[in-house]
């Protein structure tokens, strides 16, 4: 037996007696760490006192007599109070239902005011371009080749570069 | 015999539907357990029966909150210490009160038993209730958490799990709580333990 089981068998001894097999282990422990021993008898001695407390006073003989009788008389109350704690629940969830159905109003009001505010500044920019368009109709020349420039890769044009130099 | 949890949870789910022979039954089995708890936490057989039939009450009041997953007999004693604990808060407040309580309605034996000190005691009961006196103080001397847990663990043989739930703590504090409490007791009482006076009035 290691430390840590002689002191597992300690915390068991505070619950209950020692079984025989249990003992032996002890004693075999203690025989190899007699430092441990005079704590161990003491703890031992104060089990002892423990279990020679004397016990409770016997309950009178209509003890559950008389507790049914004052659950009867308390029947009517407690049926009072757990129909009010029902209701008490039921309108607490009330202020909660509503707070969150506030809060849920604010987020889609505020949504939709993003939404209406997008489309006026796009409806915006594409009357502007409308109007720039009209008044240059030459800016819409080159609109195919720069909106596919984007659609490939860049590569370096080798060829084009021989030429130049 | 320990008490089987499938048949308490099996009782406390007929209290919950309102059986009374169910609740009774309870009632029966754990009566003197409570009792013996009570009297241990408050010292007055009288106001412990009392404290007692409060625990019930208040059971049958909370069974509606009782949960299968929770063992009948810690949820028991959780209820009975706190009630314990009220009491013991109404008594620092009310020290006179506990003096002048009377018995209740229809008992037939008075409420206080007072020793006739004229009648002849021997020695050896007298040392004996010397020591018992000594030890009832001492542990009355230690926080009410250490003195419940040892209780528990040596008198109600509850496992540490369940006496950890009973007073609010984890495991290894509720046996750190069980350790500190059992040394403060060695050393008050370590003049009887040593010598084994108190085995010795026994014989």
């Amino acid at each position: 037996m290691n430390d840590a089981e002689y002191h597992q068998l300690r915390e068991l001894s505070w619950q209950r007696k020692l079984t025989g097999a249990e003992e032996a282990e002890l004693q075999k422990y203690l025989a190899a760490h007699p430092e441990a021993k005079t704590d161990w008898e003491t703890d031992a001695e104060l089990n002892r006192v423990l279990d020679a407390l004397p016990a409770a006073p016997p309950v009178a003989s209509n003890f559950t007599a008389q507790v049914m009788q004052a659950v009867e008389r308390e029947a009517p109350a407690q049926a009072r109070a757990e129909s009010w704690f029902a209701r008490g629940r039921l309108w607490s969830w009330l202020p909660r239902a509503a707070a969150a159905c506030v809060v849920a109003g604010v987020v889609l009001l505020g949504y939709h005011e993003h939404q209406v505010r997008t489309r006026e500044a796009m409806a915006r920019r594409v009357a502007d371009l409308a109007r720039a368009v009209s008044a240059s109709p030459e800016l819409l020349a080159n609109y195919d080749h720069i909106r596919r420039l984007g659609d490939t890769p860049p590569k370096a044009d080798t060829a084009l570069l021989a030429l130049l130099k | 015999m320990p008490p089987n949890p499938d048949t308490d949870a099996a009782l406390m789910l007929r209290v919950k539907q309102g059986d009374a022979a169910a609740f009774a039954e309870l009632v029966d089995k754990y009566k003197q357990p409570v009792m013996n708890f009570a009297w241990r936490m408050l010292r007055d057989p009288t106001e412990a029966e009392d404290l007692a039939q409060n625990v019930f009450l208040q059971v049958h009041k909370s069974a509606h909150r009782y949960k299968v997953s929770a063992r009948f007999s810690t949820w028991l004693f959780t209820i009975a210490r706190n009630l314990c604990l009220n009491e013991i808060r109404r008594r620092s407040r009310h020290p006179a009160d506990s003096m002048d309580a009377s018995g209740q309605e229809g008992d037939d034996q008075p409420a206080r038993q007072y020793e006739d000190n004229k009648t002849f005691i021997p020695a050896d009961t007298l040392l004996h209730r010397e020591l018992e006196q000594k030890i009832q103080q001492a542990l009355a001397e230690l926080p009410e958490i250490q003195r419940t847990a040892i209780l528990l663990c040596r008198k109600e043989e509850m496992s540490y799990e369940e006496i950890a739930e009973v007073v609010g703590c984890s495991v290894s504090a509720t046996k750190s709580l069980i350790h500190r409490g059992r040394e403060t007791l060695k050393q008050k009482l370590k003049p009887y333990l040593r010598t084994g006076e108190w085995r010795k009035a026994e014989k």
